[in-house]
């Protein structure tokens, strides 16, 4: 059956012994993080820190409880980090060329993350506040739009988000 | 950036429906296809979110070569309904490059290649 196989066979980009899945480019500063452990905050404030930089800002996505109302019992993440980091790559570079930035660091967590942890976490360093806040809300923006990394929220009643309606869908094979 | 990646949901299941004689294809395709993720002449599919869940499988090898526009009439018919209930929403990437369906219509999937079928994102 195609369950057995796929637990036999899983693939790479779903094997949490595959990351952290990093890419760090020195020249324009930028770092990116997937990883199946707690994103670790520090590391990358440091990451983007410079004598250059009069602003530092941190955000970082939380998950919630409810979705639409509904109870979230547990939130989940997969990615497919070819294309993944890829488009992480071409949303630093697009920010910090927009904002003269001195540095971007983009990490997600991928696989279980309980309530109230992050699931992802960016850092921005600019010359300037301005900067730093507007880079800070595009990059995240940008992510949310088009990184490859998908949510699973599974519900306390039942059911999760993302489901197709498969109900009375019979298939042959 | 502009491209592809940026506009990765381009909808692979849009194109026209094939005719019957595609299915001689597909019907080989099904006889030879092997659990065997590494077997020879095949190329890697991978499916993620709505598209593992239609076909409950995260990744599978299916026959190559293929050519990118049978692509999507070949799940139709391992999986049917997938076209209009996924992949009319889903972009498709080959070897780590977004590929257009109908522009790159011509481009055969090789033996040995990533597949992987894009739904639309939810990160953050």
């Amino acid at each position: 059956m195609a369950s057995e196989q796929q637990q036999t066979h899983l693939p790479a980009h779903l094997d949490p012994a595959t990351y952290p899945r990093t890419q760090h480019n020195p020249t324009k500063n930028i770092h990116l993080t997937l990883t199946y452990t707690p994103l670790d905050v520090n590391t990358y404030l440091a990451q983007t820190s410079s004598p250059k930089a009069g602003a530092n800002v941190l955000f970082l996505g939380t998950t919630r409880d409810t979705f639409e109302d509904r109870p979230v019992s547990q939130l989940s993440y997969t990615c497919y980090p070819p294309l993944a980091l890829k488009t992480l790559t071409n949303i630093a570079e697009a920010a910090i060329e927009t904002h003269q930035l001195i540095g971007v660091s983009i990490a997600h967590r991928m696989g279980v993350v309980p309530i109230g942890e992050a699931s992802i976490a960016i850092t921005i360093s600019a010359g300037h506040r301005g900067a730093a806040w507007r880079a800070g809300e595009e990059v995240l923006e940008a992510c949310k739009e088009k990184v490859e990394i998908w949510k699973r929220e599974e519900f306390v009643d039942g059911g999760w988000s993302g489901g197709l309606m498969l109900i009375g869908m019979r298939r042959e094979n | 950036m502009t491209g592809p990646a940026n506009n990765p949901r381009t909808g692979i299941g849009r194109q026209t429906p094939t005719s019957s004689s595609s299915h001689n294809l597909h019907s080989k395709a099904m006889a030879t296809h092997s659990s065997n993720p590494v077997s020879q002449g095949t190329f890697t599919i991978h499916y993620f979110a709505t598209a593992s869940q239609f076909t409950t499988k995260n990744t599978e090898c299916l026959p190559a070569p293929l050519p990118l526009a049978q692509l999507s009439p070949l799940l139709e018919e391992r999986y049917p309904g997938i076209r209009e209930k996924v992949l009319v929403s889903c972009g498709v990437s080959l070897d780590g490059e977004y590929v257009d369906v109908e522009e790159d219509a011509q481009t055969i999937i090789q033996a040995g290649s990533e597949v992987a079928i894009i739904p639309p994102v939810s990160s953050g």
